[in-house]
């Protein structure tokens, strides 16, 4: 499957276009796409390891690629597959600028009071999940994210981050692996303090 | 077809497909630059294009040609020797602009920091920290394995102050966040350590520390997602 516009590079080494304001209803509806998910973009960069204080600014980098491309996007597509494979771009080319990998386990549990026990198992959940993730490299992970989590096709996966299938479904089986392993670990380490 | 996940491993991803609303004040900032780019690129989209240099250096040749060959017709007319080129800067076109380098029209906006329409702080702190944490990254990188081990020791360290906190003994996570201080001076969780040390601080009551402790996060994490619950907490004493 082919998908230009998906593969298509859209960060800073690409040579500038002209700018030109988009029609006011294409800026509306590219801001209110961005603001709909804007959520699970944030959410998306403490997946990949974004430090906490980086995350605003890579989430201005996406919305500008967002608006840059957006003539591109195929509203007839589903949107959250287009916009991780920007973050997936936008964090990787990031990461490759300033390597610090964090491992993101403590976002979710701002704590003002002990929780009550459902919301304190979720949150102590969310933190074991994103501390085993941030050990699986990028590539598979990003797979990880958009399928298990994000539960995309995988047909929509392999266009969206332009690998083949099969390469795919190889990183998938391999960073699940992974995903069990860091679980397993970090919850032993964690049983024995 | 992919095997279907362990029910252990199910189970966990299944909490962590529920996003989490972020907090409102970071929702804010975070629209109000995405506004901010497209007002500005509608603002330069809609005032007037300059030509570019190379079409204006054509055309003040162009007039600068015509200018001297009406006038050695006019001298001609009035059967006059041909005169001199006028001296007169005020009458003289231009002359061609030296040559630059052609101009593309209006650059496409810069990825962030540079499109940012708000402010942005570049104080030392920002940037020493990022320094730090590159530095400390670097000398990691000379052992991954040990890497490894120390990033499993550092959350494990700080999830033991964080369940201390859930369990509201804000003693104890002072003690582990000191440790973790000592033991990760530049550590990868020093965000999240910070966020930790300020809430055990208001739980105890130490309110003038706590402010304390919340200025100095604020001076070193400007931009970090963690500020508006750590003012949070400052500012309701919860």
């Amino acid at each position: 499957m082919s998908d230009s516009h998906l593969n298509k590079p859209c960060l800073a080494p690409c040579s500038p276009t002209p700018r030109e304001a988009l029609p006011a209803s294409a800026d509306d509806a590219c801001l209110n796409a961005f603001q709909r998910e804007l959520d699970y973009l944030l959410r998306t960069f403490e997946r990949l390891g974004v430090s906490p204080s980086d995350v605003e600014d890579l989430a201005q980098e996406v919305f500008l690629v967002l608006r840059r491309t957006w003539s591109d996007y195929d509203p007839t597509r589903p949107f959250k597959p287009y916009l991780f494979g920007i973050a997936f771009r936008v964090a990787s080319s990031h990461r490759r600028r300033w390597w610090r990998e964090v491992p993101y386990a403590f976002v979710d549990a701002p704590d003002h009071a002990p929780s009550p026990d459902r919301e304190f198992e979720a949150n102590q959940a969310r933190a074991l999940v994103l501390a085993a993730l941030q050990q699986i490299p990028l590539a598979r992970r990003a797979v990880l994210l958009m399928y298990d989590l994000d539960q995309t096709s995988m047909q929509e996966v392999a266009a969206t981050l332009a690998i083949p299938l099969f390469t795919a479904y190889s990183r998938l089986r391999k960073a699940r692996l992974e995903l069990r392993t860091n679980i397993t670990r970090i919850q032993r380490r964690s049983a024995r303090r | 077809m992919p095997e279907p996940l362990s029910p252990t491993v199910e189970a966990l991803l299944e909490h962590e497909r529920v996003v989490v609303e972020k907090p409102a004040l970071v929702r804010a900032r975070v629209l109000a630059r995405a506004r901010g780019s497209l007002q500005r690129d509608n603002v330069i989209a809609l005032a007037p294009r300059r030509p570019p240099t190379r079409v204006r250096r054509a055309v003040y040749a162009t007039a600068a040609g015509l200018a001297v060959a009406a006038s050695v017709a006019a001298a001609y007319m009035a059967g006059r020797a041909a005169p001199t080129p006028p001296s007169n800067a005020e009458t003289q076109p231009p002359p061609p602009l030296a040559p630059t380098p052609p101009r593309s029209p209006e650059p496409a906006p810069a990825p962030a920091p540079e499109a940012a329409p708000t402010p942005t702080p570049t104080t030392g702190d920002v940037t020493r920290a990022t320094s730090a944490s590159k530095a400390s990254v670097a000398s990691e990188r000379a052992n991954p394995a040990r890497e490894d081990d120390r990033a499993v020791e550092e959350l494990r360290l700080l999830e033991s102050a964080r369940r201390a906190n859930a369990r509201g003994d804000y003693a104890s996570v002072l003690a582990l966040v000191a440790e973790h201080a000592r033991t990760y001076p530049r550590g990868r969780l020093t965000e999240e350590r910070e966020v930790l040390r300020v809430r055990a601080l208001v739980g105890l009551g130490r309110s003038s520390e706590a402010r304390q402790a919340a200025a100095r996060f604020r001076r070193q994490f400007p931009r970090s997602v963690l500020l508006a619950t750590v003012e949070d907490m400052v500012s309701s004493g919860r």
